[in-house]
């Protein structure tokens, strides 16, 4: 659908998990009866590629510009992928980290993520109980391959929903901490240009 | 001589002072520019037990419209009817919240609210001074005063079953994937 006029251009039926577009493609996980999830991208004419990601199993995917995708990996270095699969760069703040939350900026330069602390008080209790709390926010330039910078949060709540957004050209960070909006400056593209 | 030495004493100030302005620009991304408590606006913080048993962590949604007006879209819920103890979710009076800051100064720019029928309902997507709302089954396109330019029903007429189930933007919010789910209820199978 084009979100300028709601005009439905294109439409098919498949099997798949949409988790994220771009402008012309769709990537999503299909789980086939005998085997386990793949990570499909499709045009909305074509049936689609199947990309080998053998150590990912239904993580969340994000496009980040136009022809790269964020793979979410928790407490792994964040793959960077063309849309065939190929590694661009893996990316790693030097926290230890749960990274979560790819969030792009519309013009496709800068994308935002969080790192949370992961607790789980009573894993022999409750095993699949766990408590996030968000700890930075870490801002990714793709041009200069660097991180613009990191916003360290103040308040953070267990388990919050914690939505964020960047601005048009990645200039401005906004995200909802408990009930307070809260909205960061950011280093314009040029000063961490090395 | 002289001349030379006041020059690279400039110079150095000059470097000094621009050194000085980048350190400072990038301390200041550890400051928010400002901070809004969205309470005063009708923002849920303590939702009612029954509103978390039933729904879980009421949804919020961020986006810039572009980059001088930036939107919050978040759920409430009314005061409640007497089915709403029983958790079932049709019973909830739900109430979408749409406010539109200035990123700038962080003014409300504008600000309404009106009944939705999902706690899934709110801001889809944000680009060129338009943003997207998702009402049940409906989008509806408005610009940053929140006047309705267009809206379109994406429920297919021949598949009363079939339900909008998520919504996804590209990174330049200029297309959206609509993902729908067939949607059955023991009346329909029955």
């Amino acid at each position: 659908m084009n979100a300028d006029t709601l005009e439905t251009v294109h439409s098919f039926s498949d099997s798949l998990y949409p988790q994220t577009i771009s402008d012309t493609e769709i990537a999503g996980w299909r789980i086939p009866a005998s085997r386990s999830s793949e990570l499909v991208i499709r045009t909305p004419d074509r049936p689609g590629r199947v990309i080998a990601l053998p150590n990912y199993r239904s993580n969340k995917v994000a496009f980040v510009s136009e022809d790269t995708i964020a793979i979410e990996s928790g407490y792994s270095p964040m793959p960077l992928i063309r849309t065939d699969g190929t590694l661009i760069e893996s990316i790693a703040p030097h926290n230890h980290e749960w990274f979560s939350r790819v969030t792009s900026s519309a013009e496709g330069h800068r994308f935002a993520f969080t790192g949370s602390r992961i607790r789980n008080t009573f894993e022999t209790l409750d095993p699949h109980q766990t408590w996030e709390y968000v700890q930075r926010v870490y801002i990714y330039d793709m041009p200069t391959h660097t991180f613009a910078c990191e916003v360290k949060v103040k308040h953070s709540a267990r388990n919050q929903d914690f939505p964020l957004a960047l601005s048009p050209n990645g200039s401005t960070l906004a995200f909802l901490d408990g009930g307070s909006l809260n909205v960061y400056q950011l280093p314009p593209k040029a000063e961490h240009r090395q | 001589m002289t001349r030379a030495k006041l020059l690279s004493v400039a110079l150095l100030s000059v470097l000094t002072i621009r050194g000085t302005e980048i350190a400072s620009q990038a301390r200041n991304a550890e400051v928010p520019a400002w901070v809004i408590n969205l309470t005063g606006l009708g923002y849920p913080t303590h939702s009612s037990k029954n509103f978390s048993k039933t729904f879980g962590v009421p949804p919020t949604t961020l986006a810039f419209a572009d980059s001088e007006h930036l939107v919050v879209t978040f759920i409430s819920s009314d005061p409640g009817t007497p089915s709403e103890q029983e958790g079932r979710p049709d019973s909830f009076r739900l109430r979408l919240h749409v406010i539109v800051f200035e990123v700038r100064t962080g003014q409300v720019d504008t600000q309404r609210d009106w009944p939705t029928p999902n706690p899934n309902d709110g801001l889809v997507a944000g680009h060129d001074g338009r943003l997207v709302v998702r009402a049940g089954d409906n989008l509806t396109l408005y610009d940053t005063t929140l006047k309705a330019l267009k809206e379109t029903d994406t429920a297919p007429g021949d598949r009363p079953n079939e339900r909008l189930f998520a919504v996804f933007t590209s990174p330049p919010p200029t297309s959206c994937c609509l993902s729908s789910a067939l949607v059955f209820t023991p009346n329909s199978i029955g």
